[in-house]
């Protein structure tokens, strides 16, 4: 089901701080990272931490390129390169819906699923020994 | 007939003889490489990186007219992906380029239009490389 196959944002605060060559923490970096999974507040704050379904407005091109746009603008483009490494996480290894709410058209990769744990996995250690490093 | 269309029956004869690939793995294999720009500097690599990753933007065309798939949609979302990320990893105003042809796009899909005004900015991107490189020879 859409917004199941969904890639943990913890991961996604890794991913944007490797790309963006970041050792030290970054607020702005953090929030783009973040923010695209803001929906998902709900769902933790009734104790689903998996599995929880996340996929609206905020997740998609469209709404991410004005956020980009507003991170550009405001002089902020770590908080834009956040936005951007949630989306390429998303899209690669997730379920997307890349035009809405313009199209409902669905894009998924079928990845399996054991793939996708371990291209987080490595994510997960990457990130940890870039911060310890 | 066009030159554009005459360039892709062109290619579609190249190409025939190769094995059949998913188009939409090629597309999603482009925008996996694209990743590979945030450790390279614009240099020689990241041209050879950009030039495969157009060369697999050209091969899932192909890939897709050999099965007569009319859908566009992943393949636009994977170029505007692959631009983005491209383009994120440059740095400053360039990205806003990008969110340009993400609405071009999406105007593409609305009107179903062929719409040469998408810009071609990978291709924009490697000419500059390119061009810097002899520059710097």
């Amino acid at each position: 089901m859409l917004g199941e196959k969904k890639v943990d944002i913890i991961s996604h605060i890794i991913f944007a701080f490797l790309i963006a060559k970041q050792k030290a923490f970054s607020f702005p970096l953090f929030l783009g990272a973040v923010l695209p999974d803001l929906d998902r507040l709900y769902s933790y704050s009734r104790g689903k931490y998996r599995g929880a379904k996340s996929r609206t407005l905020l997740q998609e091109l469209p709404f991410l390129s004005l956020l980009i746009t507003i991170g550009v603008l405001i002089g902020q483009p770590l908080f834009s390169l956040g936005i951007t490494s949630h989306f390429l996480l998303d899209f690669l290894l997730g379920e997307t819906l890349p035009f809405s709410p313009f199209f409902k058209k669905n894009v998924d990769f079928n990845i399996p699923i054991r793939f996708k744990v371990i291209i987080g996995g490595i994510i997960w250690v990457i990130g940890a020994v870039y911060i310890i490093s | 007939m066009g030159y554009r269309s005459r360039l892709y029956n062109k290619l579609d004869e190249i190409f025939a003889r190769l094995p059949f690939i998913n188009p939409d793995r090629l597309s999603q294999l482009g925008v996996f490489l694209s990743v590979f720009s945030f450790l390279l500097r614009p240099s020689l690599y990241l041209s050879i990186l950009l030039f495969v990753i157009l060369f697999l933007d050209l091969l899932d065309g192909v890939m897709a007219r050999r099965i007569g798939k009319k859908d566009v949609h992943i393949d636009l979302a994977c170029d505007r992906t692959s631009e983005l990320i491209l383009f994120s990893s440059l740095g400053g105003w360039f990205i806003l380029v990008v969110v340009i042809n993400i609405w071009l796009s999406i105007y593409k899909l609305m009107k179903e239009v062929d719409a040469p005004f998408i810009l071609p900015l990978r291709h924009m991107l490697l000419g500059y490389m390119v061009f810097n490189l002899f520059i710097k020879v």
